[in-house]
């Protein structure tokens, strides 16, 4: 055997020191796994060792290649090859988080280090590198004894919720010491590096948190999340059983997908809204998730009304800046404002279309937006400012300007006489705040921002007009006063101290505590993977100990609930167990529909559902001709007989089921008081397995297999029962449809506040008067919306969770069947 | 730390009944309890309530949740002897239960159902509770276990944490 180099043994010996693998692998170019063998490998890979060179991360390796030693290629390659916790020492690569990060290579079996030079780095895959270039250390040293905070943002950007959180950060600094996360970083994050400790950015904290250096996460005593946008940091601190507050920056109208908003609610010890009016946009999602509103919620403005002046001089000057900007003498000219992104929902066109109204109504007045986004080839928003603008006149010789965002709008503010704050949803209205601090008076349309709260009842200067009234806004415009000295307005509070506060005491008042598992291993944040049991458990038991609703802990649970509802419609819904039906009884007579947009699973679904040869009548409905053909093809091939019909592409399976009822239709004549299945082949954008192991789920429950019925069919014909349907894990509430619910008229009493239980998947068995009750709800001449609509909110979604109403309305039972051992996620 | 299992009586009573005894009072309901959310917001007033989810789960296994859950940051601690109670307990045997565990605190006594053979009562003393070897038996009590394993379970207790003269 060659003498060892000494440099690489050494290294070697050095950093296994400790490590059980030297006493078995005193030689790093013997032993070891044959398919991470060095050789082979570098005979596979021509560039091998530039390849490693640039993984390397261990100052003693890198200088051993620096050097061109015989060996370190070989060494590093080696000690990589090693794993966990060796490989992320020694190199960017580490295998537990190249695993956690690619789900799919761990499921293969693969090694992971053969995996990532091989494959992995030729397509880009991601290293601890990412995680690496995203550690910054902040300004602020780190103090023995003192508390450490956690304040987790999206992107460390110029938005309103950046500042905010910038704020929190400042004044947290105060008394802790502060770490903030974030999930991508801007030109602005050099602003938080001078006000913290420290800075992680990265844009998958569920992977990478694992793979933080030691200690980044310990003793933390207050975790705060700032806006939606550090939804990404929910995972993490669940599955660390980490409480924490979230700041809810957004009103829930302008949060998509309803992920963004759901979970953030769901995990949150406690929630935070910056207003009254912020706060009334979440009313309905905390309804469906079953919130303590007065424990577990707070609204705890980050800027207040305070009204103030500015110094005569300092008021002139400000004119005279803005007149030498604009190339006109503004003199005692009435001077409007408006400030913000150029866009829809900052109002901009509507501030302009004040300014072309005041040009007769108020020549004297001049108006001036303070704002970035005019991109004329913008199609969002600035294709259509530009065209407007050109069109009515802006700038020299005209009463309206528009100056860039920057130091200016101080001086805007310090100089207008009042602010226009024409956004029509403005969850953070900061900038007319500091306006009414800056002197000037703000005219807002109700209902579109803060200014709206009771709180501002009273105050002078504010003046809300009929949300959207240019008309209105000018006349209060008009009769807005000259701005005259005065006194700079008392400084903003710090909230810091009062949200630390209040989430120390909702933690310390916390008596309720969920323990063990429940019936169904669901997931919610966290894969289905086997791997990530106990992570799931850990998320459902933090969901119980909140007594907030998602995944119901058994069907007893259920059971429980609707006992104790006293709804007209809970009162008529019931649990019963799955059973496969005796093979020999007769089976009641049923008609089955089959809505077909998607046609992929159709063949899968004739040859593995029995209910398909055993209805009496079969109708599949479908959008076009060609579709047509194409099922009658495959009900031939099965040897099925069955009626295709083509429908409109409206109202997704829905309508189509309801339009087979309508006289109009002209479809043989369906009988009233038939028994149906309704079941659909619809597939949503960007289905996972996920959405197929649902289907399943759904048919099985519903209808069997390919050799047996479920007993739904028995239970669907029993006298008295108007409704079939799945028995879910997941609870899910009016969601969407909450807003539509005051539209539903003709039903016997008030829907209950949550429906509880409905057919998730608008698939189930129904009695023809069940769905004629439907109808009488939603007839024919509804204003049905046609195509592309929401995924959620709309009519089809409402209709989805009042099917047990339509039942309960003629006295008919509905009754979800629980089959536990169905996958259902 | 006072437990009671699934309480048969009603919570002014037992709340009236059990005042004395030391430490956070606690009632443990288990997965078949059928209790409304109403009641558990009138028992939240004077007791901490945990709620076990896993079907069919022995009373030594609702123990180890409970007090692991109880030491967790957030959780309300535990010191002093612990008293667990299932179903019900009169007066004159609560008295002495505090009595015994006031007077002797290695004292570990156990009473199981005769029909059924779970473990109805359970009596720990404060040097039992307060030993950190306690929380390392409960955290090694492994899943699954029935309530046929608990007098073996008691006995392993007994053995490592009851001095023997």
């Amino acid at each position: 055997m060659t003498e060892l180099p000494d440099r690489a043994a050494q290294l070697w010996r050095d950093i296994l020191a400790g490590n059980p693998v030297l006493e078995q692998r005193p030689d790093f170019r013997e032993g070891g796994a044959p398919e991470l063998a060095y050789a082979p490998m570098r005979d596979r890979l021509a560039d091998l060792d530039a390849r490693l060179r640039g993984l390397v991360r261990h100052p003693g390796v890198e200088a051993l290649l620096d050097d061109g030693a015989e060996d370190a290629a070989e060494l590093l390659h080696s000690l990589i090859a090693l794993g966990a916790p060796v490989d992320a020492r020694v190199s960017d690569f580490g295998s537990t988080h190249y695993l956690a990060t690619y789900p799919e290579v761990a499921q293969a079996g693969v090694a992971p280090f053969s995996h990532y030079l091989q494959h992995g780095m030729a397509e880009g895959r991601i290293t601890l590198r990412r995680l690496r270039d995203g550690l910054f250390p902040g300004s602020v040293p780190r103090r023995e004894g003192r508390p450490r905070c956690l304040i987790a943002l999206g992107a460390t950007d110029e938005s309103a919720t950046a500042r905010l959180a910038l704020n929190l950060v400042r004044q947290a600094a105060a008394t802790h010491d502060v770490t903030v996360a974030a999930t991508n970083a801007s030109s602005h994050l050099d602003r938080f590096r001078e006000a913290c400790c420290s800075v992680i950015v990265t844009p998958a904290p569920a992977q990478d948190f694992d793979a933080l250096p030691a200690g980044v996460l310990d003793w933390l005593s207050l975790t705060l999340l700032v806006g939606t946008g550090a939804t990404p940091f929910l995972r993490p601190l669940v599955d660390r059983d980490l409480p924490f507050a979230v700041y809810a920056t957004e009103h829930t109208d302008e949060i998509l997908p309803r992920w963004r908003a759901l979970f953030p609610a769901l995990f949150a010890d406690l929630l935070v809204f910056p207003s009254e009016h912020v706060r009334a946009s979440w009313s309905g999602l905390l309804a469906d998730l079953g919130y303590d509103i007065g424990h577990d919620t707070l609204t705890l403005p980050p800027a207040t009304l305070r009204p103030g002046g500015v110094k005569g001089e300092n008021h002139a000057n400000a004119r005279r800046h803005l007149s030498h900007l604009l190339g006109l003498n503004i003199g005692a000219r009435r001077l409007v404002v408006g400030a913000g992104v150029a866009h829809w929902r900052a109002g901009t066109d509507l501030f302009v279309m004040a300014a072309q109204a005041a040009r007769s109504s108020d020549p004297d007045a001049l108006f001036l937006w303070v704002g970035d986004g005019f991109d004329h080839e913008s199609a969002a928003f600035g294709l259509w400012s530009d065209r407007h603008l050109r069109e009515v006149g802006a700038g020299s010789g005209t009463n309206l300007h528009i100056l860039p965002d920057g130091p200016v709008l101080a001086d805007a503010l310090a100089a207008a006489d009042a602010f226009f704050h024409a956004s029509r949803l403005d969850p953070l209205p900061t900038v007319a705040m500091e306006a009414v601090a800056q002197g000037c008076h703000v005219v807002a349309f109700s209902g579109a921002s803060a200014l709206s709260d009771p709180t501002h009842y009273g105050i002078d200067r504010l003046h809300c007009v009929p949300y959207g009234d240019i008309a209105a806004a000018g006349a209060a415009l008009r009769a807005v006063p000259r701005k005259m000295p005065g006194d700079p307005a008392a400084p903003e509070r710090d909230i810091f101290p009062v949200l630390a506060a209040a989430l120390t005491e909702r933690l310390a008042s916390q008596r309720y505590f969920a323990l063990g598992d429940g019936d169904f291993d669901v997931p919610i944040l966290v894969s289905n993977r086997p791997a990530h049991a106990a992570s799931r458990t850990r998320e459902r038991r933090k969901v119980w100990t909140s007594r907030r609703r998602m995944v119901w802990p058994s069907a007893d649970a259920a059971r429980a609930e609707l006992a104790a509802s006293d709804s007209w419609v809970h009162r008529r819904i019931s649990v019963s167990p799955f059973q496969w039906r005796a093979g020999d009884a007769p089976v009641p007579e049923f008609s089955l529909h089959l809505h077909a947009h998607h046609l992929g699973d159709l063949a899968d679904d004739l040859a593995g559902y029995h209910a398909f040869r055993a209805a009496r009548r079969l109708i599949v409905t479908t959008d076009t001709q060609g579709k047509a053909e194409t099922i009658r093809r495959h009900l031939d091939r099965a040897k099925i007989d069955g009626e295709v019909f083509v429908m409109p592409n409206r109202g997704r399976d829905i309508l189509p089921f309801l339009r087979l009822f309508w006289p109009s239709e002209g479809v043989s004549k369906v009988a009233d008081d038939g028994l149906w299945a309704h079941v659909h082949l619809k597939k949503a954008i960007g289905t996972s397995p996920s959405g197929d192991i649902w289907r399943r789920f759904l048919m099985t429950i519903l209808l069997g297999d390919a050799t047996r019925l479920s007993s739904a069919v028995d239970l669907a014909s029993q006298d008295g029962t108007g409704l079939i349907g799945a028995f879910d894990p997941y609870t899910s509430g009016w969601v969407g449809a909450r807003r539509l619910l005051d539209s539903v008229t003709g039903l016997p009493a008030p829907l209950p506040e949550r429906p509880l239980l409905f057919p998730m998947g608008n698939m189930f068995w129904a009695q023809g008067s069940a769905v004629t009750e439907m109808i009488r709800l939603f007839p024919p001449e509804y204003p049905w919306p046609a195509e592309p609509i929401g995924n959620d909110g709309t009519v089809y979604h409402l209709i989805e969770r009042l099917w047990p109403s339509a039942a309960a309305s003629l006295g008919l039972r509905s009754v979800f069947i629980e089959k536990r051992d169905q996958p259902r996620a | 730390m006072l437990i009671c299992i699934d309480p048969d009586a009603p919570l002014p009573a037992l709340r009236a009944q059990t005042g004395d005894w030391p430490g956070p009072h606690c009632i443990c309901l288990s997965r078949n309890a059928a209790v409304s959310g109403e009641a558990i917001d009138v028992a939240l007033a004077d007791f901490i309530v945990f709620r076990h989810m896993t079907r069919d789960v022995s009373t030594l296994l609702l123990l180890r949740d409970v007090v692991l859950r109880a030491l967790t940051p957030g959780g309300p601690g535990l010191s002093g002897p612990l008293l667990l109670v299932r179903g019900s307990i009169t007066a004159v045997e609560f008295d002495a239960a505090l009595c015994e565990a006031q007077a002797q605190p290695f004292i570990l006594g156990a009473i199981f159902g005769a029909a059924d053979g779970v473990l109805t009562r359970l009596l720990l003393g404060a040097a039992i509770v307060e030993n950190p070897l306690f929380r390392t038996f409960l955290t090694n009590l492994a899943d699954g276990l029935t309530e046929g394993h608990t007098a073996t379970s008691l006995d392993l207790l007994r053995t490592h944490l009851v001095p023997h003269d």
